[in-house]
């Protein structure tokens, strides 16, 4: 099974790699010719990226923050208040996914060419049933094997599918499934008292947070995984602080929470060509791919800042992509990445927002 | 990495809470004790706090540190025994209540004292009765959510439904019998919080309260920049997936009492189950087990919609509950990952320990709180964060009127 595993990371890989510019398989090469993007800092002093307004083209969902809603590029997916059903539509198409008896919807992801609908069971003894949707001709099928563990962290990128399974005596395992065979397997598993979570996946790779049983505060890691399907400590953090990743075209970009007592500040950094960049204040656990750059939520600054959704890029910009019309009292939820579009609520004393654009 | 594997959780969840039904709370001696305490201390006047300068006036808030300007107890008036009266009988109709609106709509009754509406499970609110109980009749949305321990509104039904005439009325009165006594409390931060005009003869009613005259004005110029209380080692993960009740009673109880109880003890008081702790139990327990509610720290805590408070007024209630009672706040959140960021899973609405304030001048307001969920106990998908959190108030703000109840206990 882990063979099989490793076969599909260094697939996934290696046709990034070949797409970008046929040089051999690694997670760090693919990015710019030297010379044409800035150059970071070293790791003990990085570079400070000022950011530039670039807002995208946003457009309004129509339905209210909180609601769970994803827009990706043909398609978007709105779910009910209860959690009971997902309704896909796109133009005169329609599927709709119901959780079924005992059931909830945990998680909607979207690509391009899938869209995947967790159902996890309501007293989260067992697994969750995967529903998946190929949005080229809205036949629907799943993913029966291996059984998804309740909850966790779960990634799409492409047809490419990574989420929690229980392996051997119980371990907390990587899965990953091929959406156009419907067949899963389980690769890494997490050692004994340690756990993982934060996926995320792009063409550039998978990143994922692992951690301890440390208390009363873990000591965690951000990987990005190898070939092999092994994750592999992003060199730049300081020990025990990371939170988020994301896999870039030439590196990665994490967080850190250096204080623990302020869980939800971050500070964001970035690497790239074994450069180090530092991109400044975030929300922890906002970081998400896509297309080609990587987002992440920063919560106002000052009283007459808005919250704002910065948008690392393969020219090694960062950008202000979003702006929330409230100043002060505002913050943004999670971004959502569905196939290069993303989705974002924005909630604030001024009015809350629900809002879309193409990354592209 | 979890601590106990799932199953082996939800065995020890239903035996607790068999256990707990074998002797509801109602009938625990304690309790009674207390409902019939309450029902004789009748008038008993409380004193005025506040220093001498403020003798004769409303504590002012916003100035005071030494002086918490708290409202004691009142008496039970006969007009406020014939309005509990006839809330009470009106409950009759859960006895032939047939379904979900029926039943919430029999569940949702409100009693008016001195112009102030208190209802039943959900605590002092400018809400209609069709308002709450359509509340109630909704069915608690996130499915997929965590939960946490606070009793949801299938919860509440299920409990209304469960309990005999007998032992519906004995807890209901007590309730609105606490509630009655609290009122001039709820004009106080009505008047000060959301610059509500006392009525007339207000001070006279209440010698609890100090007469009162003008609402404190202003945001937070007269706070301190920075503000906590109780100690951080009160902050505990709790033991249970659904006692995030017990867990917020236990740091609210050590920091009053110097000495840990476990949460145990305060699963019994609170009348815990495996479907949740409601907040009028908690705001009971802080009254009775507490010094929070004398009338040198808060006064008679009481459940609060804020459904109409503009984050302003819900940060200025922060501060003023920390700051000048010198009293913590039972914290009503939904535990949303909008709202909580670093979760990575919704759960359910919950309880928390509001016990601090950083106005942070060149940022945005934050909160200080306690977090008795630790996702890394029952999840092995989630690592532990810290017990002791500060973050952007008005997330903590949102994901309060995001409950289905939006009230606090204060």
């Amino acid at each position: 099974m882990r063979g099989r595993t490793a076969t599909a990371l260094a697939l996934l890989v290696v046709l990034a790699a070949c797409s970008a510019d046929d040089r051999p398989v690694d997670l760090q090469p693919d990015g710019p010719p030297p010379g044409s993007s800035p150059t970071g800092g070293t790791l003990d002093d990085p570079t400070a990226v000022e950011p530039e307004t670039a807002p995208l083209d946003w457009q309004d969902t129509g339905v209210e923050a909180g609601t769970r809603y994803v827009r990706g590029a043909e398609w978007e997916a709105l779910g009910d208040a209860g959690d009971t059903r997902v309704e896909l539509a796109r133009d005169d198409d329609a599927v709709t996914i119901t959780a079924g008896r005992g059931r909830t919807i945990s998680e909607v992801l979207m690509s391009r060419d899938w869209a995947v609908v967790v159902k996890q069971d309501r007293a989260e003894t067992a697994p969750s049933e995967v529903a998946v949707v190929d949005l080229g001709s809205g036949e629907t099928g799943e993913v029966a094997t291996p059984p998804a563990a309740s909850g966790g962290s779960w990634a799409l990128t492409d047809g490419d599918l990574w989420f929690p399974t229980y392996g051997d005596g119980g371990a907390y395992c990587l899965a990953t499934a091929a959406l156009a065979d419907s067949n899963g397997e389980d690769g890494w598993c997490a050692p004994d008292r340690s756990g993982f979570s934060g996926l995320t996946a792009s063409e550039h790779g998978v990143g994922m947070m692992t951690f301890d049983d440390a208390r009363p505060v873990t000591c965690r890691t951000v990987n990005l995984l190898d070939a092999s399907g092994v994750p592999q400590p992003v060199e730049g953090p300081a020990d025990c602080t990371a939170w988020d990743v994301a896999a870039t075209a030439d590196g990665a970009v994490w967080s850190e929470v250096p204080k623990p007592r302020r869980q939800e500040e971050a500070r964001f950094h970035a690497s790239a060509d074994g450069t180090y960049f530092d991109l400044g204040p975030g929300t922890t656990g906002t970081a998400v791919p896509c297309g080609d750059s990587v987002f992440f939520a920063r919560d106002p600054q000052g009283p007459d800042e808005p919250a704002r959704l910065m948008r690392w890029t393969p020219d090694r910009s960062l950008e202000i992509a979003y702006e929330s019309p409230s100043t002060g009292n505002a913050f943004l939820g999670d971004p959502v990445c569905g196939g290069g579009v993303v989705t974002l609520a924005s909630y604030g004393e001024q009015g809350d927002e629900h809002v879309w654009a193409s990354v592209s | 990495m979890p601590a106990l594997p799932r199953p082996t959780l939800r065995r020890v969840a239903h035996r607790i809470a068999d256990e707990d039904a074998s002797r509801p709370l109602w009938r625990h001696p304690a309790t009674i004790a207390a409902a019939a305490l309450a029902l004789t201390l009748g008038a008993v006047p409380l004193l005025p706090d506040g220093g001498q300068d403020d003798r004769g006036e409303i504590a002012p808030s916003a100035e005071t540190t030494g002086a918490p300007g708290a409202v004691g107890r009142g008496g039970l008036t006969p007009a406020m025994r014939a309005e509990i009266d006839r809330v009470l009988a009106e409950g009759a109709a859960l006895d032939r209540a047939q379904g979900r609106t029926a039943t919430a709509r029999a569940s949702v009754r409100c009693a008016t004292f001195e112009g102030q509406r208190y209802c039943l499970g959900f605590g002092w609110t400018n809400q209609s009765e069709e308002a709450l109980a359509a509340r109630l009749e909704t069915r608690p949305t996130g499915g997929t959510t965590e939960r946490t321990g606070d009793l949801d509104a299938d919860g509440l039904l299920a409990r209304a439904q469960g309990r005999t005439s007998t032992a519906r009325t004995e807890a209901e009165r007590a309730e609105l019998t606490m509630a009655a006594r609290s009122v001039g409390k709820v004009w106080m931060l009505r008047h000060e919080i959301q610059g509500v005009p006392l009525p007339d003869g207000f001070a006279e009613r209440h010698p609890e309260v100090t007469a009162g005259v003008d609402a404190r004005g202003g945001f937070g110029a007269s706070y301190p920049k920075r503000s906590k209380i109780l100690t951080s080692k009160v902050a505990q993960a709790q033991n249970t997936t659904y006692w995030c009740g017990p867990a917020t009673m236990q740091a609210i109880g050590w920091g009053s009492q110097g000495k840990r109880k476990n949460q145990s003890y305060w699963a019994r008081r609170l009348g815990t189950t495996s479907a949740g702790t409601a907040i009028t139990d908690m705001v009971r327990v802080v009254n009775n087990k507490t010094d929070y509610d004398e009338d040198t720290h808060a006064g008679p805590y009481v459940v609060l919609d804020i459904s109409d408070f503009t984050f302003k007024q819900w940060y200025r209630l922060m501060m003023r509950h920390v700051h000048d009672y010198r009293a913590p706040v039972v914290l009503h959140p939904n535990l949303h990952t909008q709202y909580y960021p670093y979760l990575d899973d919704d759960a359910s609405g919950h309880f928390q320990v509001g016990r601090g304030f950083d106005q942070n001048p060149g940022g945005n307001p934050q909160l200080g709180w306690f977090e008795p969920w630790d996702q890394s106990r029952f999840d092995p998908s989630e690592p532990a964060i810290g017990r002791v959190q500060w973050r952007n108030a008005y997330r903590s703000f949102r994901a309060n009127l995001d409950h289905f109840q939006h009230n606090v206990g204060v």
